[in-house]
């Protein structure tokens, strides 16, 4: 396996490493000193490890340089841009380099007339969609910690977000790449112009979660502001309710902007710290955007509200300002983090069902739950089917881990039973490459294996990860809760 | 980790006594706060951002790294204590408090610091009449001329690098020499609506009296009568912010005293960064049984000026006042207290006025207490970028709500331009709003009067 | 027909090998495997007796790319036609790649969903030949092209397998999203034997907007603001004279717009869109019954033996217009593109005592776009076979070709499928 094939490099390579680094980039952009790398063995997710070295390149002439390095002394290495990823992708490999592309971080240009814009890796999700805002462009895929995580980080993980619902994710607002490849060659896939002859290697990039090479450019796509934006909350009596009105609004063929639900728990932990307005008896609500011209909006908002009212909700209010509707969202985009308040500990599981099989999905989920005695809170993209189970749980109960490992592995049973997959947003990284076989048979992994041998024939770029490690099976994953193990 | 086991070295944690552990593990290390955190945007490292700083106090705590360790005392005051990181925390995860924890039992690393920190905290601003001094001395050096001769000459700078540094932050501001003490009671005009204490501040009454001048007459003016007790002093930001949680301690039981016996209904407070140390008085004193109710009392009552005035329904200003602003969003009232909305209500009465937004109005100016001083290699690009959203927003007037942050943007605009650069405070402008000095004179005398003829 | 000594003799269905010959060549075989496993099964017999395969859907696309190095065996997808799966609640289905693609948008109608994929002449095109090609339409402006709809895909390979990549669901990032690399992969990796979309709601209502252009100017400066405005049409269609004329307005410039929505935002975009035209120098056309139909064929054109795609950015959009009717002016071209996304067309009838100033002609345009930008392209999707002799059909496939050729050599590492056909004679 991949993760096997590059031995940990021992302590003196290390040094041989450190000054081999230190030969292509200035001394204070490598980190060595063990106080240090300490700071890089962690990232949004539950595993730790810790790199040997940690770079910070500043162009993609220094990340060739980087990897010439690497494959010189055979050490593995690893991209990261802010470090918020779930499922461990930007953790370092044992004894490999961690390429930092945290201080790439310009926008090098915005196009209006041909609606994109060329990036650096860097560049903080949010930020982008800061500078093109006044050129009333946008660009669409906004994961909740698009405030943090940068453009290159949701290359590489095809990150999603509520408004990918109407609008597609990563991969659909990628023009093209510029891409240190494993062997230290700089190429440019894709670009400005549409429908470039070959092979969408671009395509193929995206969300590879940096196992092919190291990108350090990107042409996004920007589309313009809609000219009208409607934000509803419809409150249900019921979970299955909710969810009923999330397919009613799809049979309905209403494709709002974005559909997020928010069960009780979540709701009250997001009241708890930053009070969203959200009503706290409530079973569930429903978060519903509409956009396009004032002359839709007003009918698609009427369409989706009437669809809440015919699955029995109990309210629906319609933010009447631009304040309320950045309220409403801001409790949503902080739920995660809100239910820090409620548990010592929680764990994230992304999964993505068939929209109409959401109501008995959540049951089966609630009734694993329910089975191994955890608490389960769902805050999710209903409108995409993409579930966010957060089990709830204490790493001081003795032998919870193995329970919440065991639920964990159940509710991804659940989901590819029901047609659905692994991940919608999150990737697989570290953190669900063993149970990759839920979904893909051996076969289908050959040819992700053949893909991976091609681009990265000594298998040293980002190594363990997406692929299932021999043997090693699922008590790699919550190991320890979030907020653990620091 | 560096190492598995606890440090050997460390039979006692210090860290323990002071730092309740589950602050510690509301942070799920999801890193939303990274570029919110100026210093990690300046600097791309992760040792340097809020999670990482978290992650190392973590450390200590467990025992893994001594708080002596250097590099942990570096990354730690390398903090510019701005709070940006509470507003993106999606976990409420008390910031300010693992930090001037970690500060409480970790040593300043350089020894300008120290000294810089000492000097100024320990001796200045515990002491009002040297303040006093210390106050003319500043005000006359700024006004007879000699500061510009000195700036001309660059004889300081040959000389005496360090007090160089700290003169460049002492910039022009406006305000009479001779400063005019406040009234100890200033009677609401008016049917009295509120009883208000006043914190005076240390500072604020030696460079900015106007400012708390303008304070009591707005106040006033809405119906509050405004109570000033002399026996305050200090609130001890600074000193908890540098890890002086003592002396913090100290000046905080001492205004507790002053305004304790006073029965007011809020206490108000025009320096933002005074204002969230005063509201945090309960958590700084929870531990003193003598004080903690009390404190908690205190600071139930403490609110920003512009929350005072956002809160009544202000008499309408007359005066015209046609200038286009930018507002500095003060760290330690937007993060630091949630207040965003309030001084630009108050901004929005003011007829004639135009506000123009900066771009990332709550980003920290760099000046962060006596950061600008300690880490000037810091400060000054993070001014410098602020200084750039200024100029952007064409404006020559930034009003802003804390006596650091006006000289630090005053500072700024001399080095970064616009040279005309204003800086006043919100309660300023209404004041003008209001016709300033000489309507007040005016409003008191018929005061005066129909207090006479009352029967 | 020949015989074939091969044990998979049954998976071979009858067939005419002399009526799906490409560029000349005649094949000595002609299959139609019944079911996916046959398509395995065949793939991997060629592959172990170094036979050439060409997999082949509808039959409507053949003529893209260059002429085959060799060519043993057609491989026709046309049995597998079915539905595997239509949840229409999920807006999402599951077909077999030899489904046509008319026929799937009339299951899907039925249900008032459509597949948001347009390409001209879809009456004999199969899904998998039009994902395989990468064909669009004009409504790529709203929903994408072929990538951006498809969902997930089951592969015959040349090992004999059925690989599965993505899934049924519209959100998806396990694994490395192999998807890509078949769509416009001209089954140069594998044969696709089934797909799942991600569907549309049919628009409640629709219309065609004409708009008539004095000046190449005017065209251009209406395109860029109708690019930047929200108002949000379907497609921008931007039509030079000759491809006006053929679409029945009269030979001028003209933007056809396609509208839909709900009523009241067609209502305000034909109200809206007309205006901004005026403010540009342009002005609305009545147009007759038919014309959006005839704008979404101009590509058909059995008379003409050339049609090329040139992909530009955005805002180049008018300006390679110009230069294809300008520079291709002795061929009588008609020139068209997608404005709102960078693709012009330009189809022409070129006779073979002209081909190798037409050679240099294309070449010298290739050279000039890759000025504009350095991933522009100029690929001619229909040339007769004496021009693809003197012209690499793709041109440059830039950087990325090293790439692509180790992953044909990894998924298909006999070169039994399309030897020579795509990009650098992959």
């Amino acid at each position: 396996m991949i993760a096997e094939a590059v031995a940990p490099v021992a302590p003196p390579a290390a040094d041989a490493l450190v000054h081999a680094l230190c030969a292509v980039l200035p001394a204070e952009r490598v980190l060595w000193r063990p106080y240090d790398l300490m700071l890089y063995e962690y990232d949004g997710s539950i595993e730790r490890h810790r790199p040997a070295a940690v770079v910070f390149p500043l162009s993609a002439r220094e990340v060739s340089e980087i990897l010439q390095v690497c494959n010189r002394l055979g050490v593995p290495y690893t991209a990261r841009g802010a470090g918020t990823g779930l499922s461990g992708g930007a953790l370092p490999s044992p004894g490999g380099v961690l390429v930092s592309l945290a201080r790439m971080n310009r926008i090098l240009e915005i196009n209006p007339e041909n609606r994109c814009a060329l990036v650096e890796p860097g560049v903080v999700n949010l930020r982008l969609g800061q500078a093109v805002q006044p050129y009333g462009l946008s660009y669409v895929p906004d994961p909740s910690s698009q405030k943090a995580c940068t453009i290159g980080g949701n290359v590489g993980e095809n990150s999603g977000g509520p408004h990918t619902l109407r609008y597609g994710v990563t991969t659909n607002h990628t023009l093209g790449l510029e891409v240190v490849l494993p062997d230290g060659a700089i190429v440019q896939v894709g670009g400005a112009s549409a429908d470039c002859p070959g092979l969408d290697l671009v395509g193929l990039f995206v969300g590879s979660e940096g196992t092919l090479g190291i990108v350090t450019r990107i042409w996004v796509r920007l589309i313009p502001i809609a000219e009208s934006v409607k934000t509803l909350l419809a409150v249900f009596p019921t979970i299955d309710a909710a969810c009923e009105a999330v397919a009613g609004c799809i049979a309905r063929r209403i494709v709002p902007a974005a559909l997020e639900m928010m069960d009780n728990m979540v709701i009250r932990a997001v009241e708890s710290v930053n009070p969203a307005g959200y009503p706290v008896d409530a079973a569930a609500v429903l978060l519903a955007e509409v956009d396009g011209l004032r002359d839709e909006v007003d009918a698609m908002a009427g369409e989706v509200e009437a669809v809440c009212w015919a699955h029995g909700a109990s309210d629906v209010r319609m933010a009447r300002n631009d304040l309320e509707r950045a309220r409403l969202w801001a409790g949503r985009k902080g739920a995660f983090g809100a239910l820090g308040r409620i548990t010592p500990d929680y764990y994230t599981v992304d999964g993505v069902v068939p929209r109409t099989r959401l109501p008995e999905v959540l049951r089966a989920i609630a009734a694993i739950g329910d089975d191994a005695g955890f608490r389960i809170a769902n805050v999710f993209h209903a409108g995409d089917g993409n579930l966010h189970p957060l089990i709830l749980w204490d790493a001081d109960v003795p032998g919870a881990e193995e329970r919440v490992v065991a639920a964990g592995a159940e509710i991804m049973r659940v989901c590819a039973e029901a047609g659905g997959s692994l991940s919608g947003e999150h990737g697989i990284g570290l953190e669900k490459r063993d149970l990759m076989p839920l979904i893909f048979g051996e076969a289908d992994m050959g040819v992700m294996h053949r893909v991976k041998d091609a681009i990265d024939p000594r298998g040293q770029c980002n190594p363990g990860k997406v692929f299932p490690t021999a043997g090693r099976c699922l008590e790699i994953f919550a190991r320890r809760g979030m907020a653990v193990g620091w | 980790m560096i190492e598995d086991a606890p440090h050997p070295a460390l039979p006692f944690n210090p860290l323990h006594a002071v730092l309740d552990k589950g602050l510690l593990k509301q942070c799920v290390h999801c890193g939303l706060c990274l570029d919110a955190c100026p210093t990690y945007r300046l600097l791309g490292h992760e040792a340097d951002s809020p999670r990482g700083r978290i992650f190392q106090v973590r450390q200590v705590y467990e025992g893994r790294i001594s708080p002596d360790d250097r590099d942990f005392r570096t990354h730690i005051y390398a903090c510019l204590d701005c709070r940006a990181c509470q507003t993106a925390c999606p976990s409420g995860v008390q910031y300010g408090q693992i930090v001037e924890a970690a500060r409480a039992v970790a040593e300043p690393p350089r020894p300008a610091e120290r000294t810089v920190a000492r000097l100024v905290l320990g001796t200045v601003f515990t002491r009002k009449p040297l303040l006093e001094v210390l106050g003319f001395g500043a005000r006359l050096y700024q006004r007879s001329g000699l500061q510009a001769l000195v700036r001309r000459s660059g004889l300081l700078d040959a000389a005496l690098p360090a007090l160089g540094m700290i003169e460049r932050q002492l910039a022009p501001v406006h305000g009479s020499l001779v400063r005019r003490p406040l009234p100890t009671v200033q009677p609401a005009i008016g049917a009295r609506r509120l009883r208000v204490g006043l914190i005076e501040g240390c500072v604020m009454p030696q460079l900015f009296s106007d400012t708390n001048w303008a304070t009591i007459r707005v106040l006033a003016v809405n119906g509050c009568e405004v109570v000033v007790p002399p026996a305050q002093g200090c609130c001890g930001a600074l000193h908890a912010h540098t890890g002086d949680p003592d002396s913090a301690r100290a000046l905080a039981r001492r205004n507790v005293d002053a305004f304790e016996p006073l029965d007011l209904d809020v206490i108000a407070v025009n320096a933002a960064g005074c204002g969230s140390a005063l509201k945090e008085y309960g958590h700084l004193l929870a531990g003193d049984p003598a004080y903690a109710a009390r404190a908690a009392a205190f600071a139930a009552r403490v609110r920003d000026v512009s929350e005072v005035l956002a809160s009544l329904d202000l008499l309408p200003p007359t005066q015209a006042v046609p200038l286009t602003v930018t507002y500095q969003d003060a760290c330690h009232l937007a993060h630091g207290q949630g207040v965003r909305l309030q001084p630009r209500k108050v901004l929005g009465s003011i007829p004639g006025l135009k506000l123009v937004e900066m771009q990332e109005s709550d980003t920290c100016c760099g000046s962060a207490g006596i950061y600008n001083l300690t880490h000037p290699d810091i400060a000054e690009p993070i001014l410098k970028a602020k200084m750039q959203s200024i100029r952007a927003t064409g404006a020559h007037t930034v009003v802003a709500s804390n006596p650091g942050c006006s000289m630090q943007i005053a500072a700024g605009a001399q080095r970064y331009g616009p040279e005309d650069l204003q800086v006043v405070h919100v309660v300023e402008l209404l004041d003008r709003a209001y016709g300033g000095a000489a309507a007040w004179r005016r409003a008191r005398q018929r005061q005066t009067k129909r207090d006479a003829n009352a029967p | 027909m020949s015989s074939l000594e091969l044990p998979i003799w049954d998976a071979i269905a009858p067939g005419d090998p002399a009526a799906v010959g490409v560029d000349g060549v005649v094949p000595r075989y002609h299959a139609r495997p019944a079911s996916p496993e046959g398509v395995a099964t065949l793939l991997r017999a060629c592959a172990e007796r170094g036979l050439a395969v060409l997999p082949r859907g509808g039959g409507t696309r053949l003529g893209i790319g260059n002429p085959l190095r060799s060519l043993d065996l057609v491989l026709d997808t046309g049995a597998l036609d079915a539905v595997v799966e239509y949840e229409s609640a999920d807006l999402t289905i599951t077909v077999q790649a030899g489904m046509p693609l008319a026929r799937l948008q009339a299951v899907l109608a039925e249900q008032g969903q459509m597949l948001p994929l347009d390409p001209p002449a879809e009456t004999a095109s199969t899904v998998g030949g039009v994902v395989a090609a990468n064909a669009s339409g004009p409504l790529r402006y709203a929903f994408g092209t072929a990538r951006d709809l498809v969902l997930g895909t089951r592969v015959a390979n040349t090992d004999g397998t059925i690989t599965r990549a993505g899934g049924k669901v519209v959100k998806n990032v396990a694994g490395y999203d192999l998807n890509k690399l078949h769509v416009g992969g001209l089954g140069c990796l594998g044969v696709l034997t089934e797909l799942s979309f991600k569907l549309q709601p049919l628009p409640a209502s629709t219309r065609t907007l004409a708009l008539r252009f004095d000046t190449v100017a005017a065209q251009a400066a209406f395109l860029a603001a109708v690019v930047r405005s929200n108002l949000g049409p379907l497609a921008i269609e931007a039509l030079g004279p000759t491809a006006s004329g053929a679409a029945g307005l009269g030979e001028r410039r003209h933007v056809v717009l396609r509208l839909g929505g709900y009523p009241h935002a067609v209502e305000r975009q034909a109200s809206d869109l007309p205006k901004l035209a005026t403010n540009h120098g342009g002005h609305l056309v009545e147009n007759a019954d038919g014309l959006w139909d005839r704008v979404r064929n101009l590509q058909v054109q059995p008379a003409a033996n050339l049609l090329v795609k040139a992909g530009v950015p955005i805002s180049a959009t008018s300006a390679t217009m110009e230069q294809l009717q300008e520079r291709l002016a002795d061929f009588a071209p008609r020139v068209w593109g997608h404005a709102g996304n960078g693709v012009v067309y330009a189809s022409a009838s070129a006779d073979d005592e002209r081909t190798e100033t037409l050679a240099e002609l294309l070449a010298q345009l290739r050279q000039e776009l890759r000025g504009v930008d350095t991933s522009a392209s100029l690929v001619l999707l229909k040339a007769p076979l004496a021009l693809k002799r003197h012209i690499d059909v793709w041109g440059d496939a830039g950087d990325g070709l090293p790439l692509m050729r180790s992953v044909k050599a990894a998924l298909d590492p006999t070169s039994t499928l399309n030897p020579g056909r795509f990009v650098g004679g992959i």
